[in-house]
């Protein structure tokens, strides 16, 4: 099933099935099915249709995807356009809180500079 | 993100800082070594010498940097960069 342009699992249970969404966990992907009170165990196949409407409207208002991706990518930015520490060690591909970079800090090298822009 | 959270104050408080000086005449920053003191929106478009450990750093406040500390913006580790080989 699509939903924003994600394809979602058809045969997980509903609040799993979710989590596929970027901006959503476990947490939040629970509390939607409480909300709309979609039973727990629910698969997301078995999914009534006045249900599935009432999910993609509450998902269009949240700031999920693309939107969150753009929101992270921007604050990042803003820190490294004033040039504060945190900004400096996002551009420079090092760990931003203060963690050991002798050994380990591979997720950070791995991760930051692609955050200073949008994408994966 | 992060970080806004875990650095969160009481509210009563109020943030922390230290009374800056007027500036002075000759159009050179405040000397300060209180790094960890909040940049307060009166502060925009100052210029303050922050200490980092070993010297004055020249710090000119802009207005996004407001709410944050004088610290962030005075780096008090040189970056260690690779002596060029001589021979190519």
């Amino acid at each position: 099933m699509f939903f924003l342009g994600v394809n979602l699992p058809d045969n997980k249970v509903v609040s799993i099935a979710l989590t596929s969404i970027f901006g959503v966990g476990r947490t939040t992907g629970s509390r939607i099915c409480n909300q709309l009170l979609i039973h727990p165990q629910c698969r997301l196949k078995d999914l009534p249709e006045d249900k599935v409407t009432q999910l993609s409207t509450l998902l269009n208002g949240m700031t999920i995807e693309t939107e969150l991706r753009k929101q992270i990518a921007d604050n990042i930015s803003k820190m490294v356009q004033i040039g504060c520490y945190r900004g400096l060690r996002h551009k420079a591909g090092l760990p931003v809180h203060g963690q050991r970079t002798r050994t380990n800090g591979q997720t950070a090298k791995k991760l930051n500079k692609s955050r200073l822009s949008i994408g994966e | 993100m992060h970080a806004s959270k875990t650095a969160l104050r009481s509210v009563w408080k109020g943030p922390f800082f230290t009374p800056m000086p007027a500036a002075p005449a000759d159009g050179s920053g405040v000397m300060t070594m209180s790094r960890a003191s909040t940049i307060l929106p009166s502060h925009v478009g100052r210029k303050f010498m922050v200490h980092n450990g070993k010297e004055y750093l020249p710090v000119l406040v802009t207005e996004q940097m407001v709410n944050r500390k004088l610290g962030e913006f005075a780096m008090t580790r040189k970056v260690y960069v690779f002596k060029a080989d001589k021979k190519k």
